[in-house]
């Protein structure tokens, strides 16, 4: 090996001493050898004829004249600029895509509360067919009473009626909250305590011409139905909370019952008090468009960020397809 | 003609100062792209956007050898070039006759001016060289060509290549190495005063 390097490193001499850019002292010590080593003798005198046979290979002669024209140069400069554009091009296609692959990852970690929500939503439309099992139980207890009683006490409550147009309705929605003692939610005092109206419905529910009243009415069941959903809602989400932090935030501590406090008080009763009133309106529908606008903005946020991305990949598939398009034609 | 001056009225735009400048140095130009490209058609694409480049970059030149200077935009083109077709190998054009015979001494190479012996001999040489340049490194070929076919110095090399003298020096002791091997391969095809003997060296 050593010996290798010797004899490339000699051969180099050899080569630069034809060229004459051998130091001094380089070229004595060469020419001293030369004088006895017959073989390197030999190597010189072959690489001298390679120069020289290298040193004659004729020139080719041009096929044109290369002198540039106007329109050549503006040309070319188009072309240039088109060809920086489209490496520019290129480069934002190959940021956004990595852009769109960093939010990818960083959402879907981030976005444990969307698994969440997804999961927590089908918990929820498991748990519906139990409430509604609930409140056919409750119907059925009433069904038990007088159905004359049951006639006069609904006559009693319409008499009663246009003074709180609200109350009907409300008192109905309100019969479902017993599901959320039944599905385990501890809550329900503060439900309670935060709203004088539903106070009075627990009341009235407490008094079994009441429960007649309720179920007396043949809508009362398709309305109470959809109003179990929130609550069974709110109850998946509690169990979830572990899960999600945003789940938590969503439920404001009502967990733990502090529903009474200033903050977190609201967000557990504006829900069931705003599809009272809009059940009275709207009986079926209007809950499930309150539980999409309260309970479905991690969601939308959601369906928002991906929507974007969607956008940001289409814009960075374009990019590319262009970048390889123009700079094939430009090649 | 004072390239200086040349140089500095064709950054003020004057096309015509440049091109005298391309006038002088574009057989340079071709020959270099030609030696290294190893086929016509592409050396005039890489000489013509040389000078292109060249006109656009002048900016860019600060002083000294203009020659080294415009012929390191044609070796650097050439390398682009090189590294394109391995990534993309193409088929060369061969030429060939009318009875599908491979011509051996196409029409641009005939030179009316010489007899037909004078024609077969250079462009034999010319043939054989070129086909051992072509097996050379694209680094190596790119010294010997500077050096040996163009006959700069060692140190016009170093600027046009950008490399330092030891590398030039090394470069072309190892080319001039594997081209002696090469060369000796074609024996008796060579022009007698051409040919080499004595043992292989390998480096």
């Amino acid at each position: 090996m050593k010996n290798n390097k010797k004899q490339i490193k000699e051969f180099e001499n050899l080569s630069a001493f034809l060229d004459d850019q051998l130091q001094p002292e380089e070229k004595a010590q060469l020419q001293a050898r030369l004088s006895t080593d017959a073989e390197l003798r030999q190597q010189l005198k072959d690489l001298d004829q390679t120069r020289r046979v290298l040193r004659s290979t004729p020139q080719i002669r041009r096929p044109r004249s290369f002198a540039l024209t106007p329109e050549m140069v503006k040309q070319q400069r188009f072309t240039l600029n088109a060809m920086r554009f489209s490496r520019f091009v290129g480069v934002a296609a190959t940021v956004l895509f990595a852009f769109v692959f960093a939010s990818q990852m960083f959402f879907s970690r981030g976005m444990g509360f969307s698994a969440a929500n997804i999961a927590s939503d089908s918990v929820a439309v498991e748990n519906q067919p139990e409430a509604d099992f609930a409140l056919e139980e409750s119907d059925f207890a009433g069904d038990e009473s007088d159905n004359s009683t049951m006639a006069q006490m609904a006559d009693d409550t319409a008499a009663a009626a246009p003074e709180e147009p609200v109350e009907e309705p409300l008192m109905e929605i309100m019969e479902s909250t017993p599901t959320e003692t039944e599905m385990g939610m501890d809550d329900t005092q503060d439900t309670a305590a935060a709203d004088e109206p539903m106070d009075d419905a627990a009341d009235q529910d407490a008094s079994p011409e009441n429960t007649g009243g309720g179920g007396g009415e043949p809508p009362a069941e398709s309305e109470a139905a959809p109003a179990a959903l929130p609550t069974a809602t709110i109850q998946s989400r509690t169990s979830d909370s572990d899960k999600s932090v945003l789940a938590t935030e969503a439920l404001g501590g009502a967990n733990d019952g502090e529903a009474a406090d200033a903050e977190d008080g609201p967000m557990l009763l504006v829900v069931p008090t705003a599809m009272s009133d809009e059940a009275s309106k709207e009986p079926p529908a209007a809950p499930e468009q309150r539980i999409v606008e309260e309970e479905g903005t991690p969601r939308r946020k959601f369906q928002t960020i991906m929507l974007v991305e969607g956008i940001l990949l289409g814009l960075a598939g374009l990019g590319a397809i262009f970048t390889l398009y123009f700079r094939r034609r430009l090649k | 003609m004072d390239e200086a001056r040349m140089v500095e009225y064709a950054l003020q735009g004057d096309l015509d100062a440049f091109n005298r400048l391309v006038l002088a140095y574009q057989d340079l130009a071709y020959n270099v792209a030609y030696r290294i490209m190893g086929n016509p058609s592409a050396a005039e694409d890489m000489t013509q956007d040389a000078f292109i480049s060249a006109y656009r970059k002048l900016k860019t030149f600060r002083g000294g050898s203009f020659k080294a200077w415009l012929l390191r935009i044609v070796t650097n083109a050439c390398y682009d070039e090189l590294r394109r077709y391995k990534r993309r190998p193409i088929v060369a054009l061969e030429p060939v006759g009318p009875d599908q015979e491979e011509i051996e001494s196409p029409f641009w190479l005939e030179d009316p001016g010489e007899s037909p012996e004078e024609t077969a001999e250079r462009t034999e040489l010319s043939a054989a060289i070129q086909h051992c340049l072509d097996d050379l490194d694209v680094d190596f070929k790119a010294v010997v060509v500077l050096v040996d076919v163009q006959g700069m110095d060692y140190k016009e090399a170093a600027e046009t290549l950008d490399s330092p003298l030891g590398t030039i020096k090394s470069r072309l002791a190892r080319a001039r190495g594997r081209m002696q091997d090469c060369l000796k391969g074609f024996g008796e095809l060579l022009p007698p005063e051409y040919r080499l003997e004595g043992e292989r060296m390998s480096t």
